[in-house]
């Protein structure tokens, strides 16, 4: 137990306990607000109690300076021993927020009340205002979001758990360390307009264009297929994943280039402008590959791919 | 971490509620005392605040800028009307009351919240000037439990916890407190006199006789076992009815308080008989200017002057301990006068004592001389049901009407100011005396010890110029012991007073005194262990438990070591009861694995229950049936929940001893 003016005034300095496991040694106490001017009250009463020579006064001091005592270790223990897991977010697109589940293992453990965890930045950073009750022996899931400014990755950084439980005079507080990160995709933006069409009539025609082109039959669900070219109803009448395949002019397939788009030289908009195009293809239906320098992947289709195109983009330039 | 309070209490309204309990709780006692204006203005604005529980706060009106400084105005101005003062004990007190009301109105943060908690508990303490009986200890722990779980109850942010689980952790928290509490209590290093000046009313804590007498000053004094003054006779000692010990003589009143005169008159006139006593005086420090002496003083030690009513007083406070020598006449006149003096000595306040001044007069028309009036005022006394205790009644509007028509309950000074009013409204001049009677004498100094327990008050009254001042002891007519054998005896005298319904029958009558005298012995030992427990008290406890001599460092000493055993005897039980295995089941596959470690057949974080138990097979025939049914129930309560199997569980790991091979 640590309870030290210096790392109050210098959070953060303290060891964190690790991701995964329990909160036991590195919890940190110390008065809140509140609770200085409590003592601060104590010891007003205390001088009045000795001035006046009152038993009683001195009776109530030394019963609420004891209390305070106590509440010290319930606060404490109000913390002790819980094991935190923090879990990789899904990807996320720069500007919005990454969303890291949290999974609190209280198995062994009493009830706890009025937890607060939080991304811990500096000394400012404030709670949620969100607070979670764990009852005793309770697997607690809950999450942190996480600010994604930029693409590439973001991670939940130190997070810090506190409790003021149960009268609010001391905090008590944990830091978590965790090596968890979650990937950030550059934030689509740009000319919606998709650059041209490479026309082909290779092999690949799998492609679901438009209602008007004529359906030409089917063909077996390959991964990497779109759900939207599935035809539901034959999967209803439980004769397998086909694919509907149509007939015409939609055999397109579009190679998103680098130099193809318009602003040359910035790269971040270059990515972002790439990353509209793609979320575009995707969303039309297109066969769609990605040429960019370091990195290139073939035509495709569907979730995984698309997820490897943005993935690419989120990471370019990037050591990792 | 300021929490927005104001959605504290959209969210959840019965935070207020509780806050408004512990203020009301905490103010209670005090609404009884306090001017009727004061009270009625704190249930108004509790009243006005519970109706409007939640707003935004720049919509109150009553709490914009201009409200609150009119309000503050009203109250302060109030105060002052009522009290004539700021300052002090009362006025103090009545502001606190209001500023608590006050600040229950603008609760907008966190902050708020708890300054009004601690308002609430400078309320608590300051009760303690007042009244520090045992009832006042019950009740403030009541008060104490619902601040702690008001406390809890704001701290717990979703406001799951029921009533009922709120006090009683506010209840373990005070619990677990109680040893510490004891500890400090005993051994916090207890200061020999004030810090600093009090104020003047301040009556309560002062432990030393005051030259002024109000209900409840003296027997206040009667509870410390402090030294007043020692006494070394040159002969023998005189008998303790005659040991009257000269104080400050008290001639107006405004219905509650009596006060000095402090006219100088080095001009005392006196007829005595037989020889002085002489006699030397210790007196500790008063921090008062005047001396004591036996009645009646013939001579005055240097640097003193008398005051026509023979006090014999000192141009400046006594700060150390003084010695002087004294001679006395115990056979004495204090004749002659003059009109403007026994004027005075008529003075009644008025609007009071209605009731009293009445029966004074009554007397007077009945009886032929004064003195008749005087032996019928002692006969009142003797054969009416008035009893003589420490802890009387609270006396709330009319101290002497109250005391001589209704509660019949008092201490020397009631006695005192009852009868020289009574006096008075007979037309006999009569002035109040405070001093000590009695004392104790040492056998081994062969001096007397005069302590501050036996401060005492009496009337003088004037009976004629042939006669002059006569004393005149009401409390003797009372309690006879007091004058004869002193306060000790005196005291724990029951002073039960049995109810009419339950006099005719005898055996409840008896029950009646007996709870009467159990609960006056409880008191009588809080009254000595706990009130009385001062410098003198703390420093023989000492010497009992084996530590003479302790100073402040030893006393600071054991302290840290008491509050050091006292967190870790706490940590332990805390964090024991957290390691403790909530999952019974679990707790006993636990047992089971680790009997089976002392084995050699450690459980590897890899396995499972099956697995551990398959491999715990195979290199334990002897145990494979053993292990498989302990194992088979496990799964079943852990995986199935069949809590049936629980109890076999449990019945297996006990007999489960496995070998050593």
């Amino acid at each position: 137990m640590t309870a030290s003016f210096v790392l109050e005034r210098y959070p953060g300095w303290g060891p964190a306990t690790r991701e995964g496991t329990a909160v036991r040694r590195r919890i940190y106490i110390f008065p809140t607000r509140q609770g200085l001017l409590f003592s601060f009250l104590l010891i007003v009463m205390l001088i009045g109690a000795i001035n006046y020579s009152n038993s009683m006064a001195y009776l109530l001091v030394f019963t609420l300076a004891s209390v305070f005592t106590a509440a010290m270790l319930y606060t404490f223990r109000n913390l002790r021993g819980l094991v935190i897991g923090i879990h990789p977010a899904q990807p996320v697109f720069a500007g919005r927020e990454a969303v890291f589940p949290i999974l609190i293992d209280n198995r062994d453990g009493d009830e706890r009340i009025s937890l607060d965890i939080h991304p811990y930045r500096n000394r400012k950073s404030r709670g949620r205002g969100h607070y979670m009750d764990i009852a005793a022996g309770e697997l607690h899931r809950d999450s942190v979001n996480i600010p994604a400014p930029a693409r590439g990755y973001v991670r939940p950084g130190r997070l810090r758990i506190t409790s003021t439980w149960p009268l609010g005079l001391f905090r008590a507080w944990s830091y978590i360390d965790s090596d968890t990160a979650a990937l950030v995709y550059p934030a689509p933006a740009g000319n919606p307009a998709l650059p041209p069409f490479t026309e082909d009539a290779s092999e690949y025609q799998s492609g679901s264009l438009s209602g008007t082109d004529d359906f030409s039959g089917y063909r077996q669900y390959r991964a990497g297929d779109s759900i939207r070219s599935i035809d539901w109803k034959v999967l209803a009448r439980e004769q397998g994943v086909l694919i509907k395949r149509f007939s015409g002019s939609g055999m397109r397939r579009l190679i998103l280039h680098w130099d193809q788009a318009p602003l040359t030289g910035d790269t971040e908009r270059i990515l972002s402008q790439l990353c509209l195009w793609l979320l575009e293809a995707e969303q039309a239906g297109y066969q769609y590959g990605l040429v960019i320098p370091g990195f290139e992947l073939p035509v495709g289709h569907g979730e995984a791919h698309r997820h490897h195109c943005l993935k690419a983009l989120a990471t370019h330039g990037l050591s990792r | 971490m300021d929490y927005p309070v104001s959605r504290l209490l959209q969210r959840q309204p019965s935070a207020l509620l509780w806050l408004s309990a512990t203020t009301t709780l905490a103010a209670l006692p005090h609404l009884l005392r306090v001017p009727i204006w004061i009270a009625l203005f704190f249930v108004l604005l509790l009243f006005w605040r519970l109706s409007h529980p939640v707003r935004e706060s720049n919509t109150h009106i009553l709490v914009s800028l201009i409200g609150k400084s009119a309000l503050a105005i009203i109250i302060l101005g109030g105060v002052f009307a009522s009290y004539g003062t700021l300052m002090g004990r009362d006025a103090g007190v009545a502001l606190l009351i209001l500023l608590s009301v006050m600040k229950l109105l603008e609760i907008r943060s966190e902050r708020d919240y708890y300054i009004t908690i601690y308002i609430g508990m400078l309320l608590i303490l300051t009760n303690f000037l007042y009244t520090q009986t045992l009832p006042t200890a019950f009740y403030t722990v009541i008060t104490l439990l619902v601040f702690l779980a008001t406390l809890a109850g704001f701290n717990d942010r979703n406001h799951r916890l029921t009533v009922e689980r709120r006090l009683r952790l506010a209840g373990g928290l005070l619990l677990q407190a109680l040893p510490l509490v004891l500890i400090l209590f005993l051994f916090f290093p207890r200061a020999s006199g004030p810090l600093w000046g009090l104020p003047e009313d301040a009556r309560g804590g002062v432990s030393g006789l005051d030259d002024e007498m109000t209900p409840g000053s003296l027997s206040r004094l009667s509870l410390s076992d402090e030294v007043a003054f020692r006494v070394e006779f040159d002969g023998a000692i005189p008998d303790r009815d005659k040991l009257y010990w000269r104080g400050p003589v008290l001639w107006y009143t405004d219905g509650f308080k009596w006060v000095p005169d402090r006219m100088r008159d080095p001009s005392v006139r006196m007829d005595v008989a037989g020889d002085p006593v002489s006699y030397t005086v210790i007196l500790e420090p008063t921090r008062k200017k005047w001396l004591f002496a036996l009645e009646m003083p013939a001579g005055k030690p240097d640097d003193t002057f008398f005051t026509h009513d023979v006090q014999i007083r000192r141009r400046d406070e006594i700060q150390k301990r003084i010695r002087y020598e004294m001679d006395s006449h115990l056979d004495y006149r204090l004749i002659s006068d003059s009109e403007e003096n026994l004027e005075r000595a008529l003075q009644l306040p008025r609007n009071y004592h209605d009731q009293a001044i009445e029966l004074g007069r009554r007397w007077r028309e009945e009886a032929g001389t004064d003195n008749d009036v005087v032996q019928k005022a002692l006969t009142y006394f003797r054969e009416q049901e008035f009893h003589y205790t420490l802890t009387p009644q609270q006396l709330i509007n009319d101290p002497v009407d109250e005391f001589l028509f209704q509660t019949r309950q008092g201490f020397c000074e009631h006695y005192t100011a009852a009868f020289i009013v009574l006096m008075r409204a007979a037309g006999i001049p009569a002035r109040a005396v405070m001093g000590y009677q009695g004392g104790r004498v040492n056998p081994m100094g062969d001096y007397l010890i005069v302590r501050q327990r036996d401060a005492h008050a009496w009337a003088e009254v004037w009976l004629g110029d042939e006669r002059g001042w006569v004393r005149v002891d009401p409390t003797a007519a009372v309690s006879p012991t007091r004058v004869d054998t002193g306060i000790d005896e005196a005291l724990p005298e029951s002073v039960v007073d049995v109810p009419l319904v339950l006099r005719n029958n005898s055996l409840a009558r008896e029950v009646w005194r007996q709870l009467g005298n159990t609960w006056d012995a409880i008191n009588n030992r809080w009254n000595q262990w706990v009130l009385g427990y001062d410098r003198t008290r703390q420093s023989r406890f000492l010497d009992n438990i084996g530590l003479k001599n302790a100073d402040y460092g030893d006393l600071i000493l054991i302290l840290t070591a008491a509050v050091v055993l006292f967190f870790i005897i706490m940590a332990f039980r805390l964090f024991r009861i957290s390691r403790r295995e909530t999952d019974a089941a679990k707790h006993w596959y636990r047992k089971f694995q680790q009997r089976l470690a002392r084995c050699g057949i450690r459980p590897g974080s890899y396995e499972g229950p099956r697995d551990y138990a398959a491999r715990a097979a195979r290199h334990r025939h002897d145990l494979a049936e053993d292990i498989q049914s302990i194992t088979d129930n496990y799964v079943a309560v852990r995986y199935a929940g069949k809590q049936d199997s629980l109890e076999r569980l449990k019945r297996l790991v006990k007999q489960f001893r496995p070998a050593k091979q």
